[in-house]
């Protein structure tokens, strides 16, 4: 077989029918471009989401006074609570630089409280695994002796979480609904160029070429259309999100939403376009040809 | 070397097209098939061509037998039969030089002598210096051609041409019964040609074979006019 032949047969077949293969790219392009949008919007989501579920961390405050072995023990019973993934230690010397960081430049006031003047307690950091129902085990926490306070944010913060995730799961549901209706329209604009070539399939038939013969270029075609198709798309993907990472500055609203990074990301995102352009194009092609090839003798 | 032996075709929707066709032709032979239309001549061809399949009878091309030939081997037949349309059916994306090298590459000639025996053809049917254009930009009598050297381009033993004169005037037809004449005494290929077209057959006598309501009238191997 020829593969070099069957190759440049695609090339030509793409170039000779330039109308058409213009108008399949283009179908191709469109579904692409909004394919970008919600791929870049849910990996956003995603990576905020998870930020957020992150940053849910339980503040538990310990009476002043409470001896060295009381904490360690404490300390113990907190990391034994369904649903504690880690808990860390932080005495009032660390909270104090907690506080003052949180601050940023304007903190640096703050640094007369440090030593005996410290009026900050001793803390618990409790970090929760994912799903984790916070306000159980704050109130087991607050059950303990020598606590003076357990802090979690409360229900705004249990809110965010789930807000986050149904927006992520609508998100879900949204691209696969997009990527049925890509792949739908993509076959269907290549079924319609193939169809206006069902006489010219019906010739190489007539003269004796082999299915796998008249298939081939027409796969090599389907091929290129998507890839042409493609273009726009993982361009707007690059630049675009790079505009847009640079014009918020990498974070959405405030600092609880940090974007995803440039790169590597629009690099995977161009990769899925690039990918599913030639998967789409192989496959519309391929369905469309082999719909004229059937013997019906 | 073309044999059919009782052969009947009925279509699906009940059209009987041929009743109890015997025919034998010999190789190297040209003969026309003429008749009205609905006479039974298109259906003759999508017999030989491996279209459509005997209801009853065998026809049998070159020693293959169509009614036990598979789909998958259809191609393979194909290659070995020349057949010629009325409407030419060329490749309108590829010059007249692709559309013959077509009939090649699906043979798998190597490139080079591929190439060379499409230049071969194109001189026999007077079209070399057309080698580039495409079939829109030619004549129906220039493009029929181009239909010719393609069919005849793998060599076949038998080439069918379907009404091959059709759609040209009457000086252009007598150009291409000349060039199947030279075909058919040059390359000793088989001619089977399907026409209506009376003068024709009564200004180039050959045998011819009269069809009417899918049965043969007349076999008569001097030629001539038919009533």
């Amino acid at each position: 077989m020829n593969i070099t032949r069957h190759v440049k047969e695609g090339f030509i077949g793409v170039l000779r029918h330039s109308a058409m293969s213009v108008s399949a790219a283009t179908a191709v392009m469109i579904t692409l471009v909004l394919m970008s949008l919600f791929l870049l919007l849910t990996l956003n989501l995603s990576q905020i989401t998870k930020n957020v579920e992150e940053s849910v961390q339980i503040h538990v405050k310990i009476v002043d006074g409470t001896s060295m072995e009381t904490i360690d023990a404490m300390k113990a019973e907190i990391a034994l609570i369904p649903g504690v993934k880690l808990v860390t230690f932080s005495d009032k010397n660390a909270e104090l630089d907690r506080f003052i960081a949180a601050f940023g430049e304007d903190g640096k006031i703050f640094e007369m409280y440090r030593g005996e003047d410290n009026p900050l307690r001793d803390a618990y950091l409790v970090d929760v695994v994912k799903n984790a129902p916070l306000d159980i085990i704050a109130a087991k926490i607050k059950l303990l002796d020598a606590i003076e306070g357990v802090n979690y944010g409360g229900d705004n913060t249990l809110r965010l979480v789930s807000l986050m995730e149904s927006i992520q799961n609508g998100g879900l549901i949204l691209v696969s609904i997009l990527w049925l209706l890509a792949i739908f329209l993509i076959s269907n604009t290549i079924k319609i160029t193939i169809y206006s070539r069902s006489e010219e399939i019906h010739i190489m038939r007539t003269l004796g070429a082999t299915n796998h013969f008249i298939r081939f270029p027409f796969l090599i075609e389907g091929i290129l259309i998507g890839l042409m198709g493609s273009i726009l798309p993982i361009l707007l993907t690059i630049f675009g999100y790079q505009y847009l990472y640079n014009a918020l500055g990498g974070v959405l609203v405030s600092n609880l939403f940090i974007l995803r990074p440039i790169y590597p990301m629009v690099f995977q995102v161009s990769g899925i376009l690039a990918g599913l352009a030639v998967l789409v194009g192989l496959t519309g092609s391929f369905i469309s040809v082999t719909r004229h090839l059937r013997w019906n003798r | 070397m073309l044999k059919f032996k009782e052969v009947s075709k009925t279509y699906k929707n009940g059209v009987n097209a041929l009743y109890n066709i015997n025919l034998l032709i010999e190789q190297g032979e040209f003969v026309y098939i003429i008749g009205p239309t609905g006479s039974g001549k298109s259906t003759l061809i999508k017999l030989l061509d491996a279209e459509e399949k005997a209801t009853k009878g065998s026809v049998e091309v070159a020693g293959v037998d169509l009614a036990k030939l598979k789909p998958r081997k259809i191609p393979l037949y194909r290659r070995s039969i020349g057949v010629v349309f009325q409407d030419f059916r060329l490749l309108e994306h590829k010059t007249i030089f692709e559309n013959v090298l077509f009939a090649l590459e699906i043979t798998n000639t190597p490139v080079l002598k591929a190439r060379q025996r499409v230049r071969e053809v194109l001189s026999l049917v007077d079209l070399a210096d057309k080698a580039n254009d495409f079939p829109s930009s030619l004549s129906g009598g220039q493009q029929q051609r181009t239909a010719i050297a393609r069919a005849i381009a793998n060599r076949p033993k038998v080439l069918v041409c379907e009404e091959p004169t059709g759609n040209l005037d009457p000086a252009k037809s007598a150009d291409i019964i000349r060039l199947l004449e030279k075909i058919n005494r040059e390359e000793g290929t088989t001619i089977l040609m399907v026409t209506h077209d009376i003068s024709m057959v009564n200004s180039f006598r050959k045998r011819t074979i009269a069809l009417q309501d899918g049965h043969i009238m007349a076999d008569l191997h001097d030629g001539g006019y038919i009533e």
